[in-house]
């Protein structure tokens, strides 16, 4: 009769690492196969030539070796790193730097203009009263100057608020632009300075204050200016507000397109005003 | 039924934390715990008391550097398993890699003197020594899995990262290569 040998289970039979089923099965088997039995005999053998394996004592060196070995394998300070590593980080920081001016010069978008989808912020609405009041010849100017030292002396001292305006204008300006001067806003609330001014004589109204003072001023943008442009529909005022350094602007005026020509009050450089010619909000 | 000899000691409460903190102290006697175990087991593997002292200085660095990844102390023995096996392992791979298996030298027996009714005891230990470092390494690692440390089929298995069917394989083949190698000590043990 065949029967099948279980010679590949015969190690893990003597380990008593089968099922006792397996086990049981293999000891009916045993019983009646002699060439299993020797082949189990076998295993025996070897099983008890294994359990002879010495055990051995470690050198008394050993831990010295290993405290040896651990002192030198101790992490190197962060600054040491980078001192050996100095090349790939002069060189990572090369590509960082150069990556980040490829973005500033070639990719940034300096000036950003949107329409302006969001509730009128109270400084806006201010500026539009202030602006229409001062059309109807309602708007006195604390300090009246047409000289911007005088002006912006005069705001730092009383406000701590800046206006950044050029002392001397270019040639192309001479005609143009006139400095009215500055008036604060009486109301209760955030300090807010008004200047005034012309663009070829047509009235352009400025509200700045401090942005930290104000609940709902357009936020600071990072890398570039963010002006947001509003039609006024009461009179039809064009309203640009932005803001910089601290401080919110809005500027209120009828000056053609969407009244960026204001912006040259302070913005002289040919690029910028290059720039805010083509403001194209959407 | 076989017990562990070599690195199944009972590891005292809060060792292993101690060791993860970096105390010094608790290394050593986590060295002292299992020193004799790790270099049982690479002597027997290796053959050569040089490498065996490499293996064990790896296997303790490696131990003191990582522990404080170990995240389960109760999986500790078996990650020692596993730290020695490779390091033997990479012994192997290097020995082989610069003389021929016949140049690697085996050593006489530095375990504890023995009275002279044991000296026969003895010289049957380093001819089994010796026939062990002519089997495959991976039988080499599955029977001193079995006979050093007294592992069950399943823990060699998780250790060696292999089916425990394979445990069994490997072990019966071992057996059969020892038996045969070995065969003129039959009657002695």
């Amino acid at each position: 009769m065949f029967r099948r040998h279980p010679a590949r289970e015969l190690t893990a039979y003597h380990h008593h690492q089968l099922s006792p089923e397996r086990e049981k099965w293999i000891a009916r088997h045993l019983a009646g196969c002699g060439a299993c039995r020797l082949e189990l005999e076998e295993i025996a053998f070897a099983a008890r030539l294994a359990e002879n394996l010495p055990l051995a004592t470690a050198p008394e060196s050993l831990y010295r070796s290993i405290e040896q070995a651990l002192s030198a394998a101790e992490p190197i300070p962060p600054s040491r790193v980078l001192l050996r590593r100095w090349p790939q980080a002069a060189l990572s920081l090369g590509v960082f730097v150069l990556v980040g001016l490829a973005w500033y010069f070639g990719f940034r978008q300096p000036l950003r203009a949107a329409i302006a989808t969001s509730p009128p912020s109270a400084l806006e609405a201010r500026a539009v009263a202030k602006h229409a009041k001062r059309i109807q010849g309602a708007l006195d100017w604390q300090m009246q100057t047409s000289e911007s030292r005088r002006l912006q002396q005069w705001l730092t001292e009383q406000t701590g608020l800046f206006a950044h305006l050029p002392d001397k204008r270019p040639d192309e300006d001479a005609g143009h632009f006139r400095l009215l001067g500055v008036t604060l806003l009486a109301e209760s609330g955030p300090t807010t300075a008004i200047i005034g001014y012309e663009v070829d004589r047509q009235p352009v109204t400025l509200l700045t204050a401090k942005l930290s003072q104000l609940r709902d001023a357009p936020p600071e943008a990072r890398f570039s200016k963010n002006v947001f442009y509003r039609a006024e529909a009461e009179h039809g005022f064009h309203v640009l507000s932005w803001s910089t350094e601290g401080q919110a602007y809005v500027m209120v005026s009828s000056l053609p397109q969407f009244g960026q020509q204001g912006c040259f009050l302070c913005h002289t450089t040919p690029a910028r005003r290059e720039l805010i010619s083509r403001m194209n909000p959407r | 039924m076989i017990h562990g000899r070599g690195l199944a000691a009972e590891l005292p409460h809060g060792l292993i934390d101690a060791c993860r903190k970096g105390e010094r102290g608790a290394f050593r006697v986590l060295f002292e715990l299992y020193k004799d175990g790790v270099f049982s087991i690479a002597l027997s593997f290796t053959g050569n008391e040089a490498a065996a002292f490499d293996v064990s200085q790896e296997v303790f660095v490696k131990l003191f550097s990582a522990i404080h990844g170990l995240r389960d102390n109760s999986g500790f023995g078996a990650w020692l398993f596993r730290l020695v096996v490779n390091a033997c392992m990479d012994e192997h791979r290097r020995a082989r890699r610069f003389m021929s298996e016949e140049e690697i030298p085996l050593s006489a027996i530095p375990s504890s003197p023995s009275p002279e009714d044991k000296v026969r005891e003895q010289q049957v230990g380093v001819q089994v020594r010796t026939a062990m470092t002519e089997l495959a390494p991976k039988l080499r690692a599955a029977i001193l899995l079995r006979y050093v440390e007294g592992l069950s089929y399943d823990a060699i298995a998780r250790v060696l990262g292999c089916s425990m069917g394979t445990v069994a394989s490997r072990l019966s083949r071992g057996h059969k290569l020892l038996a045969q190698r070995l065969s003129h000590l039959r009657g002695t043990v």
